[in-house]
């Protein structure tokens, strides 16, 4: 029976994708609702490969750094925010930060910098600027990977310029592309559920799309998992689908799932999403973004192991970081960055993929044999 | 509709199997961009230097150029000198984007017209690849070159439509698409057909059109974008212009 209903319900969706058809809004419930987890991974991977992509799987060697934890929004879903009162409140200087970035480049040499951080009311316009542009100048190799849409909309307020020309002052100083946060989920809905303080999603569209028109390439994401109906899922990625379209920027979408540890959602009784929701995530983002060329399964969140499984449920990245190293490790000693790079490469290798080390714009740095 | 067709080769893929109701204009490049900007084309692949001069006339089809990734051997810059020393360079004017591409490669050079003694010579299309094969002077392909100096693809054409746009658009480039896919999924075809209309032999069709690329990604845009902001810097280019897409979807914001 089971069998059946597999056939009766997926069989429309997969004779889309062998004729290359798009997917609507109906055929996004189907997949989502569907229970068959192999079948929903089959087709992504399907899908994946007729679309043209390869064995090969990327991760980034990547610093994530955040200089301030004050934000002013709090969403619902963030155990990261602090007020400027707190205890734990910090915004570090940007010359401690560039410091500290030029310390960890000589011990681990990552390719690019990723920076979110809270929308802090206490910093000027200047702070942001400056930030990028001491950056760019420490490490002109680096790809400056900084600031969501939300913070991007902050920096309008903070400085009275239009979203165009705010992003115009960060590239002139250095700034690469835009992470993808800050999108959360867009229905209104859920919004005023989950981030009631955060701006309209218009915002982050046109934040987006003037980044593209400036030739500034961006990533997106979807945070889901808390309080989203599956229509909304749905919602959203089209939403994404139709900014490709028209804007075409985006290098990768990231599906990030809620983590409800330390937030209101805990006390609630929310639970961390399952690895079966995680994957048919990363399928259903798969079948129905066919204009965004990577889908990364973010390890650092889902655990290394479901993220090689993920490799056949549609992702072809696995996203990557570098470790902080003490300053003072044993010479001769692996580093641990150097131990988490052998780690993801054995994964790769054990789904049956082709490990390639990527920078930001998915150029090769580094291949290793299948 | 009226589409601008440009007689170059590297369109072949996308005029294919072109399923979808358009009365074809076929041009030289400069005529078919004057009609563009005057209204009597309502679409046409225009190159990129072009583009970005009219900029504020045009808007983007979001999913179509035309670019490598590294080596196009139809771009060669041919020298015996080693490309540090090269002090002017011999073109032809036929392909605008490949004068400002060797402009922004080689700043410090001088550029001549093509009867003249030059450092260097730029040679285009068949030129280029024959030259390759019987010239054994040093040859520097500008598509490497540029990968090499930017580590992004290099657009040489996008397409184009004068405001406002015509309607269905959106579906001329879905048809548009849809015939770059059928051409990609039948390589000899393709190679043997663009021969007969262009002369080329087919083998070196064939090649040629695996190293074009004509989706226009985020890659492309961006590497589009630093072309420009590069063609301004060695005053090729006024302003560098934002790209202004067809499908515009964007909110008025207060
Ligand atoms: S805007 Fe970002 S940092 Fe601030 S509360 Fe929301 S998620 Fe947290």
């Amino acid at each position: 029976m089971a069998l059946l209903d597999r056939t009766s319900t997926l069989d429309p969706i997969s004779e889309k994708i062998d004729a290359g058809e798009r997917l609507d809004f109906e055929d996004g419930l189907t997949l989502l609702e569907s229970d068959d987890l192999l079948g929903l991974g089959e087709l992504a991977d399907r899908a994946r490969r007729l679309r043209g992509g390869t064995d090969d799987v990327f991760f980034v060697q990547n610093l994530y750094l955040n200089q301030t934890n004050v934000c002013r929004v709090k969403c619902k879903f963030c155990a990261f925010a602090a007020t400027q009162k707190q205890a734990h409140a910090y915004t570090i200087s940007t010359e401690e930060l560039v410091e500290d970035a030029v310390r960890q480049r000589e011990l681990t040499g990552f390719t690019e910098i990723h920076m979110v951080n809270g929308e802090n009311p206490h910093v000027p316009f200047a702070f942001y600027v400056d930030t990028v542009r001491a950056l760019h100048e420490a490490l002109p190799d680096v790809h400056l990977k900084m600031y969501t849409a939300s913070e991007i909309h902050h920096m309008t307020k903070l400085s009275g310029l239009s979203h165009e020309e705010v992003l115009r002052e960060l590239k002139a100083a250095g700034l690469g592309s835009l992470p993808g946060g800050g999108a959360e989920i867009f229905a209104d809905r859920v919004r005023q559920l989950v981030a009631p303080g955060k701006e309209h999603p218009d915002f982050w569209f046109a934040t987006h799309d003037a980044a593209h028109r400036m030739g500034i390439p961006t990533h997106c994401t979807m945070l889901y998992g808390h309080v989203e109906t599956y229509e909304e899922r749905v919602d959203h990625i089209l939403r994404l689908r139709s900014q490709q379209d028209a804007s075409g920027g985006f290098l990768a979408f990231i599906p990030l799932a809620f983590h409800p540890e330390n937030t209101v959602f805990e006390r609630r009784g929310f639970r961390h999403t399952t690895g079966v929701d995680d994957l048919k995530m990363l399928a259903f983002s798969r079948l129905m973004l066919d204009n965004i060329p990577n889908i990364k399964a973010y390890w650092i969140m889902m655990g290394m192991p479901l993220a090689a499984v993920a490799l056949h449920f549609g992702a072809n990245d696995v996203q990557g970081t570098v470790m902080r190293e003490a300053i003072f490790h044993a010479a001769g000693a692996r580093t641990e960055t150097e131990q988490k790079i052998e780690q993801l490469v054995r994964y790769v290798r054990e789904a049956g993929r082709t490990p390639v080390q990527r920078d930001t714009l998915y150029n090769e740095i580094r291949r290793w044999d299948p | 509709m009226r589409l601008g067709r440009i007689s170059y080769v590297n369109m072949a893929p996308v005029f294919h199997r072109l399923e979808y109701d358009v009365e074809e204009i076929t041009g030289v490049p400069t005529a078919l961009n004057r009609m563009l900007l005057d209204g009597q084309i309502d679409v046409a692949p225009i190159s990129s230097i072009e583009y970005a001069r009219n900029a504020d006339h045009l808007r983007l089809l979001p999913r179509l150029c035309v670019s490598s990734e590294g080596a196009v051997d139809s771009i060669q810059l041919v020298t015996r000198l080693p490309l540090g020393r090269v002090r002017s360079v011999a073109v032809t004017p036929e392909s605008a984007t490949s004068v400002v591409l060797t402009k922004v490669l080689l700043p410090g050079a001088e550029i001549r017209p093509f009867e003249q003694d030059a450092d260097a010579r730029l040679l285009i299309g068949d030129a280029a690849l024959k030259s390759a094969f019987e010239d054994p002077t040093p040859h520097h392909d500008l598509g490497r070159l540029w990968l090499e100096r930017t580590g992004l693809p290099m657009v040489f054409a996008v397409w184009a439509a004068p405001e406002p746009v015509v309607e269905g658009l959106s579906d001329l480039e879905h048809a548009l698409v849809a015939s770059v896919r059928l051409a990609r999924s039948e390589p000899e075809k393709l190679a043997y057909e663009a021969s007969a209309r262009y002369g080329y032999p087919a083998g070196f069709l064939a090649r040629y059109f695996e190293k074009l690329r004509y989706s226009f990604g985020p890659r492309e845009r961006a590497g589009l974008y630093t072309f420009l902001e590069m063609a301004r810097d060695v005053g090729e280019l006024h302003h560098v212009p934002e790209l202004r897409f067809a499908r515009d979807l964007r909110v008025p914001l207060s």
